[in-house]
């Protein structure tokens, strides 16, 4: 499992390519993180969230909170600390899973989670545990591939996933099986308004959700209620 | 260059799917109530910090919520004017209904110009706690994205004045009668902004003219209609005049 994770991330680079990194960008600049955040990104061990949140508080004030990073496979972190030493930030590293934090409650501003919460077994515990650890008035954001409901549009990105990804993955990876994982994870999770419905049900409240390049990806966002 | 392009291309996507935000937004009980509670504080810090994020962002200190909770304004210090408007607004309606409710059965119904006199002059008065502050309102109110909350906030008030005006005569259609309103609601309350005199005296008095004036048209039985534009360009045209006004001090 983790190395198909592995994989599949530099997969997903592969195959999304320029549009991945700017859909992370814009995550990035909605969640607005301001220097006394104090930031956890979940299932982002080699950091791609992490350094953008770091870099955004930067440019606005040299002296900010540490961003922690949490992720459940080790190698995700290694690669991780590796990228990091050629940033000038510093960050708190940690192996945990998502459904069950080793983290004191009320305590982040902001909680992130990009592509990872649909490998979660059991979605509304991490829901819960986000909502546990964020403040009261905290923010959880999520960034996930969603469901494209222009239909037009929907049938060509289907050919293109099911049909393209697979085969490009062969060539590109070597490794047809992560691909189909992808691709089938993506089709299982569920879309923006469940998914929406899910985390009111976990506790959160002002949840809206904002879809990017026609659904192929989405944000989700919500708060912390007491 | 590539990227960027690219996330032009996806922002302006992003926009558009924004214009509908209400099939996005998912409201709950306690998600509401947060906000309201935020703003409610807020109004708190308006005298010394306007209505701005310093004055949210007080608030949400005072209350020992994350700061993150900002972003839960989107349209920033501007929604706790709205708030403002609006929490006077329904006390304008429950004043409105209570006046009804303690009328006697056979009473004489008041004129209507008298009825549209007292309720515009209550509903300004209220303001009056702000009024150190109320041209700033006026003046976000123009812009376009707070513009349209805040002109159907004010339609609303004009509909309900009208319908406990209790008016049933078929003199003017639905959408004159908000007009006329409107317009003589949005002068008088220019008027007031810029008025010096004691207890604006001169206000009442402006408003009193200006409805005498509706009540001279109506028994004209003037074409109105062609005349008058939509009530929302007259909002539009009073916040561009007290913004103008702002400007000049």
């Amino acid at each position: 499992p983790g190395e198909t994770e592995c994989n599949i991330s530099s997969g997903i680079n592969a195959e999304y390519g320029g549009l991945h990194r700017v859909w992370k960008d814009v995550f990035v600049s909605r969640a607005d993180p301001q220097p006394n955040f104090k930031c956890l990104d979940v299932a982002g061990g080699t950091g791609d969230i992490a350094f953008r949140l770091a870099r955004h508080m930067s440019n606005i004030s040299r002296d900010h909170e540490t961003v922690t990073i949490c992720d459940i496979n080790p190698e995700m972190l290694r690669v991780g600390k590796e990228r990091a030493a050629e940033t000038a930030d510093s960050f708190t590293w940690m192996e945990g899973n998502a459904e069950s934090l080793n983290l004191p409650d009320d305590t982040f501003d902001l909680y992130t989670i990009a592509y990872g919460i649909r490998n979660c077994t059991h979605i509304d515990r991490a829901l819960s545990e986000a909502h546990r650890v964020l403040k009261p008035g905290g923010r959880f954001m999520c960034l996930e591939f969603g469901e494209v409901s222009n239909p037009a549009i929907a049938a060509m990105y289907e050919r293109y996933s099911f049909d393209v990804i697979p085969v490009m993955g062969h060539l590109v990876a070597g490794d047809m099986e992560s691909y189909q994982y992808l691709v089938e994870s993506i089709r299982k999770f569920p879309k923006q308004q469940e998914f929406a419905q899910m985390i009111v049900d976990a506790g959160f409240g002002v949840v809206d959700y904002e879809n990017l390049t026609f659904g192929v990806t989405a944000i989700h966002s919500g708060y912390k209620i007491e | 260059m590539i990227r960027c392009c690219l996330r032009q291309a996806i922002t302006t996507c992003s926009r558009i799917n924004r214009q509908f935000p209400a099939r996005n937004y998912f409201a709950s009980e306690e998600g509401e109530d947060m906000k309201f509670e935020i703003l409610e504080e807020s109004l708190k810090h308006v005298h010394n910090h306007g209505w701005s994020e310093t004055s949210l962002k007080l608030a949400i200190r005072d209350m020992n919520l994350s700061e993150a909770s900002l972003k839960m304004f989107k349209l920033g210090g501007a929604e706790i004017a709205l708030h403002y408007d609006q929490s006077l607004n329904d006390q304008l309606e429950d004043m409105m209904a209570q006046q009804l409710d303690d009328r006697e059965p056979d009473a004489e119904p008041v004129p209507i110009a008298d009825f549209l006199q007292d309720a515009i002059k209550t509903r300004l008065e209220l303001q009056l706690p702000y009024y150190d502050r109320w041209s700033e309102a006026l003046a976000l109110c123009i812009d376009p994205q707070v513009a349209p909350k805040a002109t159907s906030q004010f339609a609303h008030l004009i509909d309900d004045i009208w319908f406990y005006a209790g008016d049933e005569s078929a003199d003017f259609n639905w959408y004159t009668r908000r007009a006329t309103v409107a317009a003589v609601y949005g002068l008088t309350e220019l008027y007031m902004l810029q008025d010096t005199s004691p207890s604006h005296t001169e206000t009442w008095a402006f408003l009193n003219r200006r409805i005498t004036d509706l009540a001279a048209l109506a028994e004209n039985r003037i074409e109105l209609e062609k005349q008058l534009e939509s009530s929302g360009d007259l909002m539009k045209a009073a916040f561009i005049i007290a913004k103008n006004m702002l400007g000049s001090k």
